[in-house]
């Protein structure tokens, strides 16, 4: 399937819906954060991929950004769980 | 207009040019950086940091989120269009990304002003110093986008034959990195803790 700009936008809207919601709805806080932090990965990926074009440029880049959000989301969740 | 051919697998030539993407990288982590600090602070006192996250409005901060978001997509459609040629349809969708950051503004206005209202200012308690500070670099680059896209829309209308998709690619992956910056912001600052 191909993904357009048009279906990554509205795949961006679902799951910031579903962010806003489960911080209000699910009881659990750290299972809560790990879920947002996930969603919210995702999100920057779509973005920076999709929207920024960037699945086209070289590996480097898309290998920085991927270890940029990597430890960040690794060493917030840590940091959360101690 | 000018189509450079790019090829874009080289190293050097990512999307909107090499000097972008260094800057893109710098932000990011520097904003990463207060982030993982925000977190570390946090375990210092929980609790407060909780009720003080419970005070903001999860509404405005979705809200804007989808701003940004619809904002960020008018304007990978408009670069889309200007790969395309189409310098007309892509300056109707400039206009509309910049629609998308000045109701961001506007909303961020309001929440601000109700935050001032509530003697809710930087050095209330800790967490609060951090969203001001995240908040308010977040917004200066909010508007130094605004000022890129306006200058890159006024390009089109110009300087029909000589506008270098480049310069607008540029422009593109800063306003891009406003989004980016916010999707980090939005779940530390008004989910999470």
């Amino acid at each position: 399937m191909k993904l357009t700009h048009e279906k990554i936008i509205i795949v961006l809207y679902v799951i910031t819906l579903i962010t806003a919601i489960s911080s209000r709805t699910v009881n659990n806080l750290y299972f809560a954060a790990m879920l947002i932090l996930a969603l919210s990965a995702v999100k920057f990926f779509l973005v920076f991929f999709q929207f920024m074009d960037m699945k086209h440029a070289n590996s480097f880049w898309k290998a920085f950004i991927i270890v940029f959000l990597v430890g960040f989301t690794g060493a917030v969740s840590i940091i959360l769980n101690l | 207009m000018e189509q450079a051919k790019v090829d874009y697998k080289n190293i050097f030539y990512p999307p909107g040019g090499i000097l972008i993407w260094i800057l893109i990288i710098l932000e990011l982590i520097t904003f990463g950086a207060a982030l993982v600090a925000l977190t570390v602070s946090s375990k210092d006192d929980p609790a407060q940091f909780h009720r003080s996250r419970l005070m903001l409005n999860v509404v405005y901060g979705t809200v804007n989120t989808l701003f940004l978001l619809t904002s960020g997509y008018f304007m990978a459609v408009s670069i889309r269009s200007l790969k395309l040629n189409d310098i007309k349809r892509s300056a109707f969708y400039i206009k509309l990304a910049m629609s998308g950051g000045v109701l961001f503004l506007f909303l961020k206005g309001v929440e601000y002003s109700e935050k001032f209202s509530h003697g809710i200012t930087l050095g209330y308690n800790t967490f609060f110093n951090f969203y001001w500070l995240l908040t308010g670099f977040h917004v200066i680059h909010v508007i130094v986008g605004l000022v890129i896209l306006i200058f890159i829309y006024s390009g089109l209308k110009k300087k029909k034959e000589e506008y270098d998709i480049l310069d607008a690619e540029a422009g593109a992956a800063f306003w891009h990195l406003c989004d980016l910056i916010w999707l980090l912001l939005f779940p530390m600052l008004y989910l999470v803790l």
